[in-house]
């Protein structure tokens, strides 16, 4: 089955980065489209992507990385990509890996595959105590929710199908998009697989979630969580746009 | 008298945090504005069950008159804040769509004056 793939690269300042990603996911995925999402960079990251040959959504204003995600989703949905894989613009998802996510959706086993960097027995980068902590019981209270094992929940490597891109172009977490994204589709109904990938120490730039505030980061997705289990079950109904 | 007190505290503790969850439930109110609401709720309903807690803070702060006027204007208060606090949700929310279809939309333009070039 081939189907056109876009690859989305959600940006905010990564002009250091992004260049390299962009080649990457080039050099490994010749046919795929690729589209950055500059979420309101104040560096020069849109003239980088463009310069790779890459096409350029520039939202306004920052608007965080949920809404950048799901602005590629939008954009999936009308110009009819059929597949979507979102990677990271700093050079922590590396594109020989993107295969092992599109695999379950081309022959329809999942609707989302998650990259974990966790659920390889290969030793993973160091990842500081608390964040590890934070991160075990924030995958500890999801997979209990959704009845299945997910090791690496917060991560941005992804893939999902065709149904479940028109589902998110409508209804996307902007909170904790990455955590929020897994229960609101186990709950609209959706197949979730997990594979194991190999990442890379990010090239630069700093994470957003630092080791001290790995625990108030967890209890505030947790919070979200639990905000959001409480809310109207999302139905997935074929509606077209108005 | 101290329960009467309590039970009107305590339907008002209770309505208000209904309130806030079905607002939460139907979409209506982000989870952004929603953690304070229902903190306020939760809090009222502490009250409810430990009136202790009410002299205990009359004592340290010296305010022991509050009347019925500066309650009834206080719910009134609140009622306009969470009103205010579902109309931004509504609005961000919106704001956000605005957002993501201008950027595709300028994005499309781009590219269709790059081909008639």
């Amino acid at each position: 089955m081939s189907s056109k793939v876009l690859v989305v690269i959600p940006a905010y300042n990564e002009e250091n980065t992004l260049g390299e990603v962009v080649r990457d996911v080039k050099e490994h995925l010749p046919e795929a489209h690729i589209l950055v999402v500059n979420d309101g960079s104040t560096d020069r990251t849109s003239q980088k992507a463009r310069d790779e040959g890459a096409a350029v959504i520039d939202l306004p204003y920052n608007l965080g990385i949920g809404v950048a995600v799901q602005t590629g989703y939008k954009f999936a949905r009308e110009m009819g990509y059929s597949l979507v894989v979102q990677v990271d613009a700093d050079g922590q998802h590396p594109a020989k890996e993107i295969a092992k996510l599109i695999g379950p959706i081309s022959n329809q086993q999942a609707d989302m595959v998650i990259g974990s960097r966790f659920s390889a027995n290969k030793a993973p980068h160091p990842v500081p105590l608390a964040r590890r902590l934070g991160m075990f019981i924030l995958r500890t209270f999801i997979s209990l929710i959704i009845r299945q094992r997910i090791t690496d929940v917060t991560s941005g490597f992804r893939a999902v199908g065709g149904k479940t891109v028109e589902f998110l172009a409508r209804i996307y977490p902007t909170d904790y998009p990455e955590p929020e994204s897994i229960v609101l589709l186990h709950r609209a109904g959706f197949k979730i697989r997990e594979v194991p990938v190999s990442m890379k120490p990010r090239l630069g730039g700093a994470s957003s979630i630092t080791p001290g505030r790995a625990i108030y980061y967890m209890i505030k997705v947790l919070l979200a969580l639990m905000i959001g289990l409480f809310k109207k079950k999302p139905k997935f109904e074929e509606r077209s746009e108005k | 008298m101290i329960l009467r007190i309590q039970l009107t505290l305590g339907v008002i503790g209770l309505s208000l945090l209904l309130l806030v969850l079905e607002l939460i439930r139907r979409g209506k109110l982000r989870e952004q504005y929603s953690l304070l609401w229902l903190f306020t709720a939760l809090v009222m309903l502490v009250f409810t069950f430990w009136p202790g807690l009410v002299g205990f803070i009359a004592k340290i702060t010296g305010l022991y008159y509050l009347t019925a006027l500066l309650v009834v204007s206080f719910l009134f208060l609140v009622m306009i804040l969470l009103q205010f606090s579902t109309i931004i949700s509504c609005l961000a929310d919106r704001n956000k769509e605005l957002a993501q279809h201008l950027a595709i939309l300028k994005w499309r333009i781009q590219n269709l004056e790059a081909k008639e070039k």
